[in-house]
């Protein structure tokens, strides 16, 4: 949105006055694609999509590649099946404000031609800056920004495996300051001999992944040097059975101080990986209630959104399935105890005739609540698709807050981009043009990028990014911040991973509504450190350093 | 949610009369941009409260009205298009044209057909099974509100039919009408009881009796009381013991109220279940 806010980039004094702002909520985007500078058409494969391949991916990661304070926008792009390793290449663009991006991927020296799905974004080695891993199909690639280029350091980081990795993030798994890595992997596929096809629903398909032998995962361990160490049969994640991963968030979700890694399985049971202390992982997936719906059926479980629902300051966890099936709310209870509330929070049923992908908790109207926007489109071409009545392209879906349920958001409210149909995969939330708001970028399957700027929020807000100097982990992913306004409580979480295959921004983004006094944060770091702030006066922009 | 009523429909539907020659098909569906479901519901009712009329039967319906009740969708749906491509005011063809894609979970596709059989009737026995079909129809595309509309129409014309009543307590959950919920579900439970007493339990009334207990459970698991959940999840178990979902919800609330033991003991059963029904 273009209205003026103060922008002010240090944590001020109890005594900064907050702006005066006008309390009316109002969620509402518009595509500003066409002036962003935004114009890559990604690629993946070719249409109509005749393999599995060509219809799972990929990501997009928003991060601050230049150091300068804005979110840069990351697309790691895909390939074709005749040369999956030879695709039109990776692209950067570089948030110049105001909503206006430019062509950065020279600039960054960026040379990544592989077919790319997931991305993570962490500082893999405390030098201050961001850096990417991109799993792929084939050898997966992490690229170290070495000062704004970004060098393919993955063989001599130990991460070039050759499989189809879908899905990836970075989390300190072992507590030892700095980010370790877990990629999720999907199917066996070798593209030059694909699969025979199969059937669904009296339908002649693309094979998988039900039939296909799955991808088993990986757990790294950063050993602090530039490289990193496959601990995935240390750690216990190569005692369960493998699955076809798509998603993976790794956060700590019952608040002992470990971290769990949640991970999003196709046509399977997810995975919960849950230790705590040094040992080992053990899945507890079926054991806290997160591996399947209410009534204990797989799901095919594309993206992933963590949000805290019921205000109760636990990770509650929303996963986005196939069609003819409901999107699922899984409430955390404690004690890693989930149990799927999709239904009377009032996500259930309404999602059947959609293929969700994407999904973020996001307070897009700045009252004070996160909404919930999720983005669709099927899998099958339309050749099969639409003549039995299933829809290739698909409109999101996107719900705001009404009382303790979700509403679905018409677009004669919330914008035409509600009632445009896409192909959509991944998408990727944050403040574009820093200005209290939060955008959108979403890629469609073979489309163009979108930019959804935001221009209908009214409510004041508060962004948090975190700083600590003493780790490597120096923005701070894995954290919890909770923000306690005139009696009301919010809670983010800097996860890596969630949306679908993709990176947002490691930063806390919270909506005041009509709050118009200093606001208290309290920051959980990843290690179980607790940090407070009072008196943060709201409207700006604000980063903590730990003490 | 089997839509027996349509199928008994069927078997009670006479033929009629002369030969057509089958064609392409021409669905001819109306558009279902506008007006909503619920608008559609309510213009149809008021016509589907006299249901005496009965139009004139293609003679080849005999023959998809086998095919239907050997549940051979395929071949009644060719057999149905073709009655309906030439009879395009034929509400009991584009009934059952609807009715073949539902029943192959073609959800889209049964929807305009059914709408068309809404416009149409009644003209039909027991033609007041569209409201049925399209009422389930709609819950599976995930438009609630519509179906609601189609399973209180129905229940006008039929309020004992206890499988529309728990269609109605779905749609109340989903839209957190929990006391509405509570009512429509409970009201299932009873219908089947009576049906019970009657004739006996057999299995479909245990199954009927089971997901209605089930949805009585999640309707308590809404509201935090986990001793009702318990005890509708019982029930439910006790009535059909391959009902898998409603193992799993048990072992989930034996957990919540710690009792790990028998949480693991109903846990075993879904996988059990499970394995009987070949999940």
């Amino acid at each position: 949105m273009r209205r003026a806010l103060p922008w002010l980039l240090a944590c001020g004094a109890a005594s900064c006055a907050p702006e005066a702002v006008a309390p009316v909520a109002r969620l509402h985007l518009v595509d500003a694609t066409a002036a962003s500078g935004v114009d890559l058409v990604l690629t993946s494969g070719r249409r109509p999509a005749t393999q599995i391949l060509e219809v799972k991916g990929g990501g997009l990661a928003l991060f601050d590649w230049d150091g300068d304070g804005d979110l840069d926008l990351f697309a790691p792009n895909g390939a074709t099946l005749d040369a999956p390793a030879h695709g039109p290449g990776a692209r950067l663009f570089e948030n110049l404000g105001g909503l206006r991006f430019r062509d950065a991927t020279t600039d960054a020296a960026l040379d990544l031609h592989r077919w790319g799905y997931g991305c993570a974004v962490g500082d893999v080695d405390g030098d201050g800056d961001e850096d990417v891993f991109v799993a792929c199909y084939g050898r997966d690639a992490l690229l170290r920004n070495d000062g704004g280029r970004l060098v393919d350091v993955t063989t001599s980081a130990g991460l070039d495996g050759e499989a189809w990795s879908s899905a990836a993030a970075f989390g300190d798994v072992d507590r030892d300051g700095d980010l370790d890595l877990y990629v999720a992997r999907f199917v066996r596929f070798d593209a030059a001999a694909p699969p025979p096809s199969m059937t669904f629903l009296g339908a002649e398909v693309f094979a998988g992944p039900m039939g296909l032998a799955a991808e088993r995962d990986s757990l790294y361990l950063n050993r602090g040097d530039g490289t990193f160490e496959d601990a995935s049969a240390a750690l216990g994640i190569d005692a369960v059975a493998p699955a076809y991963g798509l998603g993976v968030a790794i956060l700590d979700f019952d608040g002992d101080g470990w971290p769990e890694v949640f991970v999003g399985n196709d046509s399977g049971r997810n995975f919960l990986f849950h230790r705590a202390g040094p040992g080992p992982f053990e899945d507890r997936g079926v054991a806290s209630g997160i591996a399947t719906n209410q009534d204990g059926g797989e799901q095919a479980t594309m993206g992933i959104a963590i949000g805290d629902v019921d205000g109760d300051g636990r990770a509650d966890v929303f996963t986005s399935n196939f069609m003819d099936d409901t999107n699922t709310l899984h409430v955390n209870l404690g004690r890693l105890l989930f149990e799927d509330r999709g239904v009377s929070y009032g996500l259930g049923v309404e999602s059947r005739s959609y293929l969700g992908w994407a999904a973020h908790f996001a307070d897009l109207d700045l009252d004070g609540d996160e909404d919930l926007v999720v983005f669709n489109g099927h899998v099958y071409p339309p050749e099969i698709t639409e003549p039995r009545g299933w829809r290739h392209l698909q409109e999101p879906l996107c719900y705001e807050r009404d009382g303790t349920r979700f509403r679905r958001v018409t677009a004669e409210s919330g914008g035409a981009w509600l009632a445009e149909a896409h192909c959509d995969r991944s998408a990727v939330c944050g403040d574009l043009d820093r200005d209290g708001d939060l955008d959108l970028v979403v890629a469609e399957l073979g489309g163009p990028l979108r930019v959804l700027e935001n221009d209908g929020a009214r409510g004041a807000w508060l962004e948090v990014a975190l700083d600590d100097p003493g780790h490597a982990n120096r923005r701070g992913l894995g954290a919890r911040v909770q923000l306690d306004a005139g009696g009301r409580r919010q809670v983010r979480w800097l996860t890596g991973g969630c949306g679908y295959q993709s990176a947002n921004p490691p930063e806390a983004h919270f909506g005041l509504g009509d709050v118009a006094g200093p606001v208290a944060l309290e920051v959980t770091w990843p290690d179980g450190a607790v940090q407070r702030v009072a008196d943060v006066a709201p409207n700006r922009r604000v980063r903590i350093t730990r003490e | 949610m089997l839509p027996r009523l349509a199928l008994t429909l069927l078997l009670l539907v006479a033929p009629a009369l002369a030969a057509c020659d089958a064609r392409t098909p021409q669905p001819a569906p109306a558009a279902h941009a506008t007006p909503s479901p619920a608008e559609r519901v309510a213009a149809a009712l008021p016509r589907f409260r006299d249901e005496a009329r009965r139009d004139a039967q293609d003679p080849r319906m005999d023959a998809a009205l086998k095919l239907v009740g050997a549940r051979d969708w395929a071949a009644a749906r060719a057999q149905l298009e073709a009655i309906a491509a030439d009879r395009p005011q034929d509400a009991r063809a584009a009934f059952l044209v609807g009715y073949t894609h539902h029943k192959e979970k073609r959800y889209a596709q049964a929807r305009p057909w059914l709408e068309r059989a809404l416009e149409l009737g009644p003209g039909f026995d027991r033609a007041r099974s569209v409201f049925y079909v399209y009422g389930w129809c709609l819950w599976y595309l995930g438009e609630v509100d519509g179906a609601r509309a189609a399973f209180e129409a129905y229940l006008e014309l039929d309020p004992e039919e206890r499988d529309a009543w728990f269609g109605l307590g779905l749609t109340a959950i989903q839209q957190g009408r929990l006391d509405d919920a509570a009512r429509d579900l409970q009201r299932s439970v009873e219908l089947v009881e009576a049906l019970a007493a009657q004739r006996g339990v057999d299995a479909q009334l245990a199954q009927d009796l089971a997901k209605a207990e089930n949805a009585l459970a999640d309707v308590a698991l809404a509201r935090d009381d986990l001793a009702g959940a318990r005890q509708h999840l019982t029930r439910a178990v006790g009535a059909w013991r391959d009902g898998y979902e409603a193992w799993f919800k048990l072992s989930r609330v034996l957990t919540r109220l710690g009792d790990d033991e028998a949480a693991a003991e109903a846990l075993r059963q879904h996988d059990l279940a499970r394995e009987r029904l070949g999940r």
